[in-house]
């Protein structure tokens, strides 16, 4: 009787461990990182081509969104905040010689996916190739600071000195001076390696065709129609790498298509413009968030970005505060706000809530149209006065320089509108004396960024610095804001601004809030601050 | 007749010649310094006078024309400012999906304007006339992307048998071809109805009838071969006239043809791309027209002669 039991038992148990095993077999085929089950293909809908898929190059948002994934830098944030993390690097770079010398340790086995090694040899061939003048990139700020680094651009240098490799998986720069900025600078898509092999037999084909080393691989790319990422099988990270097997970049779909194609199911996600358009029109914005079956469709986050109204302070009668004072006390921001469908929050300082650096103790503008006409006619302006004010065509751009015009027209200031090209604009805007107001903004997660282009008079020349603010003592708190470590850094911005703020070169207007309108089944999706889109992290449900 | 092509010939090359100083000259005028746009909001005024160097755009207006003319007639357009690729591999790559789109509403306007023309015509002042008219007076009248807008969300998204815009398929050609071609047609059938009126009114139709000739005959062999110079010429005309309606609709259909890409250049300021899709749909614009000329030899004999 034992024995027919025990072979039940046995044949119980030999059930149990087959069922278990079934069970596991298809989540161990489709690989299971901590519940998401990896595969699957996410198509996207973007209303342009991106740039150039060469890091070098390549400036707009929407190339640096996919480069991401194509490149691996040394740092970059941790995903959805503004926090700089090691990538490439094994740990933070170890800052020595008065925060001069950044030694950043590089993981062993990242490879391109040619092979090539992408060690401190690729990362210093990279970052050369960027200063070299034939290669037009605009990034050569980023690496201005770098000792050698004007030398090597100006020829007199075969290699930039302030950058060494001191072993194939150590790289030191040396910078002229102390700059805290220059852990955000490594984040940049820009400053990811290259293989030095593949560039230079692919030349400016390399653009179409990059050999990365990221979580994902770019197959084709057909100018105008699309592009398609497959997974990198072979990126060193399993903690950070891709879940999808297959991403879908549909570009040159118009904004309204997108949305339609999303809620059809035949697209995950309308992604905007690569000239910075939202991805759900303005039109549509408040159909969708008001209709109950795409609340689940949708997506916000307040992004590290300040609109802010800009005046020449060298230009007449804009080189009176009390004028420019009458402006900041005329403009109905919340006006603005309501024009955005609520897509941004008031502003009552240049550096965003999200940053070190914000200090929560500035009040908002007060909108006050009686004591503007006070203040003009204080400055002597009691008719006001004419000017213009210039903005570039994409939406919202033209309504909120719509709404100003009127709010300026109420305390007796005639503006012009001029809405030019972005192109254009970036022209206009960079040229002192260019344009006597204008609207812009920054979007970054460098908090130097925010302060120096917008105050230190060094940024006039470049053509940052619009209103071309020149306060010596805000110069300085800069200056020295920026050798510091950023813990010490944020007291010094913080005094900078508050003196800042009352010379009225610049009105701050909004922070800009980011509304994605995305397919449920996509799992894993955020609005990432610097990146928009961490590609690696979405899945499907 | 060979002098008269030797002379269109001539005459092309100098339309050519003066749409590549207009452009350029327009290029040059625009506000921006595209060696900014490129070196980068961080660069150093050293960097930016470099890249002006290097694009050439610090020399003298004429001779960077001079230079611009050379390598346009070698087929070089020269690098995008914005993208650093060849401009003419870039316009032959959209090229392909203008050509269909275009192609594609120009045969529906022709055969649904022409059809409807001749049958207007022979049923002149009946019920069927004054539907025919009513449609090409709502043709006129619709804005293109209007219609494109309102065809993409019945066909596309509600009723879907077409793709909600793209290129996916063959299917993708019907509806910007009917949008291109509805507003089109309502002209091909009031010229086509005018121009056969006419001819159905001449002495050789009415001969025709008397000879007891069948209507169809009449109609179609007699009476249409001679309306449809008027067709022609307008077929010919119609090519500058598509290119900008195709940009507007390629807009509105998500197609990446040439209007795509002049589009994104101009908003870009990328000046070579600019000129390059400029030149290149002159170019096209000429040479239909050319075609068009040889055409009119061999639909009227006559006028071969008289060349």
């Amino acid at each position: 009787m034992q024995q027919p039991a025990r072979h039940a038992s046995l044949v119980a148990l030999m059930f149990v461990l087959l069922a278990s095993l079934l069970a596991v077999a298809p989540a161990a085929r489709a690989g299971v990182r901590a519940g998401i089950h990896d595969g699957g293909t996410a198509i996207l809908d973007f209303s342009s081509d991106p740039v150039s898929m060469d890091p070098a190059i390549a400036a707009d948002g929407y190339s640096l969104t996919i480069l991401h994934v194509l490149f691996v830098t040394l740092l970059t944030n941790k995903p959805g905040t503004t926090t700089v993390v090691p990538w490439g690097a094994t740990e933070m770079p170890t800052i020595t010689n008065g925060g001069k010398r950044y030694v950043v340790h590089i993981h062993a086995g990242i490879k391109f996916s040619d092979g090539e090694p992408a060690d401190a040899h690729a990362f210093k061939y990279s970052f050369e190739r960027i200063l070299i003048p034939a290669t037009k990139s605009p990034y050569t700020g980023s690496l201005a600071g770098v000792v050698g680094a004007s030398d090597f651009v100006a020829g007199k240098a075969k290699s930039v000195a302030g950058i060494k490799v001191l072993d194939p998986l150590t790289i030191q720069f040396d910078l002229v001076q102390p700059d805290n900025n220059f852990l955000y600078d490594i984040t940049y898509a820009a400053l990811s390696a290259v293989p030095q092999k593949a560039v230079e037999a692919a030349g400016a084909k390399f653009a179409t065709h990059p050999t990365g080393d990221g979580q994902f691989i770019l197959q084709n790319w057909t100018s105008g129609v699309g592009m398609t990422l497959v997974k990198n099988l072979h990126y060193f990270d399993a903690a950070t790498a891709g879940h999808l097997d297959k991403l879908l970049l549909h570009t040159n779909v118009p904004t309204n298509l997108a949305v339609l194609q999303v809620e059809k199911g035949m697209a995950d996600i309308s992604a905007g413009d690569v000239n910075g358009g939202d991805g759900i029109p303005l039109s549509l914005f408040l159909t969708i968030k008001n209709d109950p079956r795409w609340k689940s469709y949708l997506y916000h986050s307040t992004l590290p970005e300040t609109w802010f109204f800009v005046m020449a302070m060298r230009d007449k009668p804009l080189q009176n505060v009390k004028v420019r004072q009458a402006i900041a006390y005329a403009i109905n921001r919340q006006k603005i706000v309501q024009i955005l469908n609520g897509r941004g929050v008031l502003a009552s300082q240049i550096m965003p809530p999200s940053l070190p650096g914000y200090d929560p103790s500035i009040p908002q503008q007060e909108y006050n149209p009686a004591k503007a006409r006070k203040l003009l006619t204080e400055a002597g302006f009691p008719h006001g006065f004419q000017t213009s004010i210039t903005m570039f065509t994409t939406p919202p751009g033209p309504q909120e320089a719509t709404s100003i015009q009127y709010d300026l027209a109420q305390v007796g200031i005639q503006a012009v509108l001029r809405i030019v090209s972005l192109a254009q604009y970036s022209t206009l805007a960079a040229t002192p004396g260019g344009s006597p107001t204008q609207i812009n903004d920054w979007l970054a997660i460098e908090p130097a960024l925010f302060m120096n282009w917008t105050y230190n008079s060094n940024e006039i020349q470049a053509g940052n610095n619009m209103a071309e603010f020149a306060v010596p003592q805000v110069d300085a708190l800069l200056n020295k804001a920026q050798q510091l470590p950023l813990a010490q850094a944020v007291p010094l911005w913080q005094r900078a601004q508050r003196l800042a703020i009352s010379q009225y070169g610049y009105v701050p207007l909004y922070y800009g809030v980011e509304y994605d309108f995305v397919n449920p089944r996509i799992g894993g999706f955020q609005i990432d601050p610097n990146f928009l889109y961490e590609y690696q992290q979405w899945y499907l449900k | 007749m060979t002098r008269h092509l030797l002379e269109r010939l001539l005459w092309m090359a100098v339309a050519l010649l003066g749409v590549s100083v207009i452009t350029f000259v327009i290029g040059d005028l625009l506000p921006g310094d595209p060696a900014r746009v490129i070196a980068g909001p961080q660069a150093s005024q050293a960097v930016v006078r470099s890249i002006r160097h290097q694009l050439g755009l610090d020399q003298a207006v004429y001779v960077q024309y001079w230079r611009f003319l050379g390598r346009a007639v070698r087929g070089d357009f020269g690098l995008s400012f914005r993208t650093q690729l060849e401009v003419l591999p870039t316009i032959w790559a959209r090229f392909p999906y203008t050509v269909a789109v275009g192609v594609g509403g120009l045969l529906a306007e022709i055969l649904v304007g022409v059809s409807l023309g001749i049958i207007s015509a022979v049923r002149r002042g009946t019920v069927l006339d004054g539907i025919v008219i009513c449609t090409a007076l709502l043709g006129l009248s619709i804005p293109s992307f209007w219609l494109g807008l309102i065809l993409l969300y019945v066909f596309g998204y509600l009723w879907p048998i077409v793709p909600l815009g793209g290129t996916s398929g063959w299917t993708w050609i019907i509806l910007p071809s009917i949008t291109l071609g509805f507003s089109g047609s309502a002209f091909y059938t009031r010229m086509t109805r005018t121009a056969m009126l006419e001819t159905l009114s001449e002495d050789y139709v009415r001969t025709a009838r008397a000879k007891g000739l069948p209507g169809r005959t009449i109609v179609l062999k007699h009476a249409f071969r001679n309306a449809i110079r008027t067709v022609v010429t307008m077929a010919g005309m119609d090519v500058g006239a598509f290119l900008g309606g195709v940009l507007v609709i390629e807009q509105v259909f998500g197609i990446p043809g040439i209007g795509a890409l002049a589009w994104q250049a101009i908003l870009n300021e990328d000046l070579p791309m600019i000129q390059g899709t400029v030149l290149f749909a002159a170019s096209l614009i000429i040479v239909s027209n050319f075609a068009i000329d040889l055409m009119y030899g061999w639909i009227d004999p006559r006028i071969r002669t008289a060349s």
